[in-house]
């Protein structure tokens, strides 16, 4: 946590920033994207979220009062970042965001940015049929293997619910990919 | 058999393991194994300096701007320095200023930005036993090392 603060204290001083900020680029700018990847699936869509977060973060890092880690305060903006972004192209479209993603996930054959297999396609296009929070929770534990601890932070979820929407989760993935 | 070339027959392209764990590297980081999602070449790196450029880092004060600072602080002091009505705020201002520009600026950064040679045998030759706030002194009423009591002691 000292650590953190030292960190943090160089992020908000003007002679030390720049280099702080660059470092914390480095550190944490894939591990981001693929976060937020997961969530709006297309990559240009991923690249304005990423971009977008980072920024917020630079402007907001002198309101971040260290509750949590850095990473999971970053968490948090992208995960929000990602949310916003569907909600702001689906109601371009006058469609919910999981019949947004839906449509993403069928397109997914022809993006040459995705390099999947016909097992994988399958399992995206499962995943896509699961609700939002559910598809987010999945995410998260599935693939990131975050701990339900770190992941309730993030979403601001109990423990309990997001087992839960784990459980169920897996449980449609399984029908929907047996069927 | 013992007259066989034990060489391996097969070849690779000239220079093909050089940078290979580079190859290697960006390709990990280019696609996620897990689910199939990969992203253009050299993203990441391009990226960073999209959002680099995005942002605007506070300046750090410019070469001009410390010389502008330093010639504002010299301006002052000649102010209060020849003004002899009044001998005693000028005093204490002087030294508050000449004591603000120490400690705001490292002594690398002075002498950086300084005409004056700081070369070892000018100061042993005329400031030899001469303490800081003599120095200081000799500043503010323009004594120089000969009519300067350096041994208030004796």
């Amino acid at each position: 946590m000292e650590r953190q603060n030292q960190f943090i204290k160089a992020l908000t001083s003007p002679d030390t920033q720049e280099i702080a900020f660059n470092k914390l680029l480095s550190e944490y700018k894939q591990r981001l994207y693929w976060h937020i990847r997961k969530i709006v699936i297309d990559h240009e869509d991923a690249d304005d979220v990423l971009q977008n977060t980072f920024i917020k973060v630079f402007e907001n890092i002198k309101n971040f009062k260290g509750n949590s880690s850095i990473y999971t305060w970053m968490y948090k903006i992208a995960t929000n970042e990602a949310l916003n972004l569907l909600g702001k192209k689906s109601r371009q479209l006058g469609i919910s965001n999981e019949e947004w993603i839906e449509h993403k996930t069928a397109q997914l054959e022809s993006d040459i940015y995705f390099d999947g297999d016909a097992m994988q396609l399958k399992f995206q296009k499962a995943i896509a049929q699961l609700p939002e929070k559910q598809r987010l929770v999945f995410n998260m534990r599935y693939f990131e293997e975050m701990k339900y601890e770190k992941m309730s932070e993030v979403l601001e979820t109990s423990v309990g619910a997001l087992k839960a929407s784990y459980h169920h989760a897996v449980n449609k993935i399984k029908k929907a990919i047996h069927e | 058999m013992n007259e066989l070339d034990k060489k391996t027959p097969f070849r690779v392209p000239e220079g093909y393991f050089e940078g290979f764990d580079q190859k290697i590297a960006q390709k990990m980081d280019t696609i996620d194994s897990k689910n199939g999602f990969k992203t253009p070449p050299h993203y990441f790196q391009k990226v960073e300096n999209q959002i680099l450029d995005q942002i605007k880092f506070p300046k750090t004060q410019s070469f001009s701007y410390i010389l502008w600072k330093t010639a504002a602080v010299a301006a002052v002091l000649i102010v209060f320095l020849f003004n002899e009505n009044t001998a005693f705020e000028k005093n204490e201002l002087a030294e508050y200023f000449i004591e603000d520009y120490l400690i705001s600026k490292s002594i690398y950064e002075i002498a950086d930005h300084s005409d004056y040679q700081f070369e070892m045998g000018n100061l042993i030759d005329h400031y030899e036993s001469i303490a800081l706030d003599d120095a200081l002194d000799m500043v503010l009423y323009g004594e120089s090392p000969t009519n300067l009591n350096v041994f208030d002691d004796e």
